[in-house]
């Protein structure tokens, strides 16, 4: 493998940026994943089930630390970790052009090919 | 279309930066999720796309059709990457390099066994891996790795602590130049601080040469072959 990349830490004990591939996105070298975030007693509660003031914190030192960069998936907590990405944001005050905002989807939830299901009323 | 809204409705926000597919749909054709992707895009909902999970040829299929169509372009790949799973730099990274798509790696730390907790074959009921062992690790190749990485990290110290295994885990990808961001996750802030310390990290050549030798993929086919027939036509460079 290549090596001769090294590390953009700026001098400043932050990490360094990026663009992404071929785009003008500019994203720090760390970023914030929150498969943590929201989980419950499901499959995403073995990973974290942090609510939203620990994860307030968490995102505040990441912020802190030079992160703009931040990881999501719908899938995760079910929709919890989104929402609480959200609201971390808007509790943390951060202007959202400052951060770049990264989620994930796969194909609508759970849904096999199904007949409709009308309201009995009809 | 409506799984991007429901996110935005989440995520309270009028835009997405980076939106990703998570993982190939076998059930979908790939001209209609990129026509979906594309659609999210003119309407701002979205500003650049990714994918996630797919395999090399997967990815450039979809740079294909993107350029035949003239839709947004796929400007990044999440995948997972560690020195105890090397396994995209078979194909995944050549395809990488070759399209200038940028790369989020995650399970740095390879679902926590690079954490330093799992050393040796018995693994404490109390870790996450005991209940969820992912992603797959091959252990005896990956104990070798570990030793290695804590040689490394002995003697080292940052900020006045010492560094330990799973910094070397992240600062090893730090260095390597496919590499674009790395996801951290945490479940505590003190874990969050010491995976950021590991930026400060920096990799001599030969602890690098030593990370790479003892994690290395085994060789398959058609890597050798091609490495074979491709040597005599290695251009040669002035003065050699």
């Amino acid at each position: 493998m290549a090596t001769e990349s090294l590390p953009l830490f700026d001098g400043d004990n932050r990490p360094g940026y990026k663009s992404l591939g071929n785009s003008g996105l500019f994203v720090s070298e760390l970023c914030l994943g929150t498969m943590t975030f929201g989980g419950d007693e499901d499959i995403w509660g073995l990973i974290g089930q942090l609510q939203q003031e620990q994860a307030d914190e968490l995102v505040k030192i990441a912020l802190e630390a030079g992160i703009n960069f931040i990881d999501t998936a719908n899938i995760y907590g079910f929709g919890a970790s989104e929402r609480i990405v959200g609201q971390s944001l808007k509790n943390l005050g951060v202007r959202r052009e400052d951060v770049v905002l990264a989620t994930r989807c796969l194909a609508p939830w759970g849904l096999a090919p199904m007949p409709v299901v009308l309201p009995a009323a009809i | 279309m409506s799984e991007c809204k429901a996110s935005l409705a989440r995520l309270q926000t009028d835009y997405i930066d980076l939106y990703q597919i998570h993982g190939f749909d076998p059930a979908t054709p790939i001209e209609e999720t990129l026509e979906a992707l594309n659609t999210l895009v003119q309407q701002g909902h979205v500003r650049y796309v990714g994918l996630s999970n797919w395999a090399a040829w997967q990815v450039m299929k979809a740079i294909g059709i993107t350029r035949a169509r003239n839709l947004c372009p796929i400007i990044s790949m999440q995948a997972y990457y560690t020195l105890v799973g090397r396994d995209l730099e078979r194909d995944i990274i050549p395809m990488l390099e070759s399209e200038n798509v940028g790369l989020m790696v995650w399970s740095p730390l390879a679902g926590g066994y690079l954490s330093g907790k799992y050393e040796g074959p018995d693994v404490s009921e109390e870790n996450r891996r005991a209940k969820f062992d992912f992603p797959p690790v091959n252990r005896e190749r990956g104990s070798e790795v570990i030793k290695v990485m804590r040689e490394i990290a002995d003697g080292k110290q940052i900020d006045g602590e010492p560094v330990n295994v799973a910094q070397i885990a992240l600062s090893w990808l730090l260095h390597q130049k496919p590499v674009t961001s790395i996801i951290v996750g945490a479940k505590r802030p003190e874990q969050l601080r010491d995976n950021i310390r590991a930026a400060q990290i920096r990799l001599s050549d030969d602890e690098l040469v030593a990370l790479d030798e003892v994690s290395r993929l085994p060789e398959e086919y058609p890597g050798w072959m091609m490495k074979m027939m491709a040597g005599y036509r290695d251009p040669v460079k002035p003065g050699e």
